[in-house]
């Protein structure tokens, strides 16, 4: 008996690994790719592969969604015992599915850094390039600030599974094992009866294994900068004395590693971030370490009343108040290792500020605060109203991680 | 450990961040000074030209992967 039965053939991409590649490829599918329908022909069963190059009578496909369905037993396509398996088994129309905006997820194949680039790029339709390029452009001109939005990103955008997904609904492939049955309306499944194989609707697929074992060289990595973190501390407390530099140093260091040895073995481009993070750290370890600053820590307020003075605090806020200062030209010297210095500045005072900060933000009268790494200024402050100066300051502030205030006193 | 293609990325952030940590100890140890305004934009010039060179290659390796068929609105 001949058996003429109609197999859609899916496409490529009817099933994705991952909404990444079937973006693509789904896409296609979506923008009016129809289903190849490959017909076969087997008489009684036999002979009969799922690939099989066919000869079939057409078949109307409208009768699919109106024909009645047939019953086991009745000499219908289940029925493997009987010979004959009557008409036709009924197909489901072509699907036209509208086209899907994937989710917003980290893009698990398009992936540089985190996937947040490729999973922005797959959720709007546009090249990841692009988007790198943005993100690396607007990183420079916000002054990095934008770092913190990806960091953000990053924490918030899942992941994308990393197990297949059926993407479409289609219910071509075969999936062995599903009771055979017919549903009205033709989108039932269909058992084989000469191989066995059901042909029906798509159950959930299985988690598949990872492709890529999972790396633990970024993990050890890290480890092993907080150990070496750890044994300079072990060694300052015991009386040594390691620049704060040298330890910050060391364990980025040590990251730098991790990250050069994930560029041939294992996986460790997370690095970036601690790394990152711990340059900062080496930064204002390095600031400090250039002033070193005596003095002590703590809050300070300096009055100097002499012509010429100095003035030291290792960590804490001080206030520089030059109101008692005498009539003439002054000379004073503020060093500062980390935190904030405040200067209090008479209107009938002019004072030559110059200066460093290694790390922090400075906030003059009459300008806008500037932040920044390694800023250096010079600035003058001049009487209030034009008139002549009673006292003249010359300022050498040199702050290592911190910020600089300068103010008009009441009084 | 699997021993992979080269890994622009983490090639090109381990040579920064290792360079850097370098050039911070010597800073530390000695009375040789670095300008620390040159350092963010240098790490980010690098980072990003890695990540955008990765990009490009990815790319290149998907088109290689899955080549353009006749008719494909792909590109």
């Amino acid at each position: 008996m001949l058996t003429i039965t109609m197999i859609p053939v899916r496409p490529r991409a009817h099933i994705g690994v991952a909404p990444a590649r079937s973006t693509r490829e789904g896409s296609g599918w979506c923008q009016g790719r129809s289903p190849m329908w490959e017909h076969r022909i087997g008489e009684d069963g036999e002979g009969m592969t799922e690939n099989q190059p066919t000869i079939a009578e057409p078949v109307d496909p409208t009768a699919s969604s109106t024909g009645a369905p047939e019953t086991p037993g009745t000499g219908t396509s289940s029925d493997s015992s009987g010979p004959s398996y009557g008409a036709p088994p009924p197909y489901p129309p072509p699907p036209a599915y509208p086209p899907q905006k994937p989710a917003l997820r980290r893009s698990r194949t398009d992936r540089v850094l985190t996937g947040v680039c490729g999973g922005l790029a797959e959720n709007l339709g546009i090249d990841a390039v692009l988007i790198r390029i943005l993100v690396v452009v607007g990183t420079v001109f916000t002054g990095g600030a934008l770092i913190i939005a990806y960091v953000i990103a990053w924490a918030l955008m899942p992941d994308t599974p990393a197990y297949a997904v059926v993407v479409q609904a289609p219910g071509y492939a075969p999936q062995p094992g599903v009771p055979a049955s017919f549903a009205a309306g033709g989108t039932g499944t269909y058992v084989d009866p000469a191989t066995g194989a059901v042909y029906g609707p798509p159950t959930p697929v299985a988690p598949l294994p990872r492709t890529e074992p999972r790396s633990y060289l970024g993990l050890v990595a890290l480890s092993a900068a907080i150990v070496v973190g750890g044994i300079f501390g072990i060694v300052s407390a015991a009386g040594g004395s390691v620049p704060g530099a040298v330890v910050a140093g060391t364990m980025l260091g040590v990251l730098g590693i991790g990250l050069l040895l994930g560029a041939w073995r294992g996986r460790a481009r997370w690095l970036i971030f601690p790394a990152l993070l711990m340059l900062l750290i080496t930064q204002g370890a390095a600031a400090v370490d250039d002033y070193r600053p005596s003095g002590g820590a703590g809050d300070r307020t300096w009055t100097p009343t002499a012509a010429s003075q100095d003035f030291q605090l290792g960590a804490g806020s001080a206030t520089l108040d030059l109101r008692q200062l005498p009539p003439g030209p002054v000379d004073v010297t503020v060093q500062l290792g980390a935190g904030e210095l405040i200067v209090l500045v008479p209107a009938d005072t002019e004072v030559q500020l110059d200066g460093s900060i290694g790390a922090g933000e400075f906030d003059f009268p009459g300008q806008d605060p500037q932040s920044g790494v390694g800023l250096s200024f010079t600035h003058s402050i001049t009487p209030v109203g034009g008139s002549t100066a009673v006292t003249t300051v010359d300022l050498s502030a040199e702050i290592g991680l911190g910020n600089l205030e300068v103010r008009r006193a009441t009084s | 450990m699997r021993r992979h293609d080269l890994d622009w990325v983490s090639l090109i952030a381990g040579a920064v961040f290792t360079v850097l940590a370098l050039v911070y100890i010597v800073t530390a140890l000695t009375d040789v000074s670095v300008d620390g305004r040159f350092v963010w934009p240098i790490v980010l010039v690098a980072l990003g030209a890695a990540g955008v060179a990765s990009a490009i290659k990815a790319n290149q390796r998907e088109e290689q992967q899955f080549p353009l068929e006749a008719g494909d609105g792909r590109g």
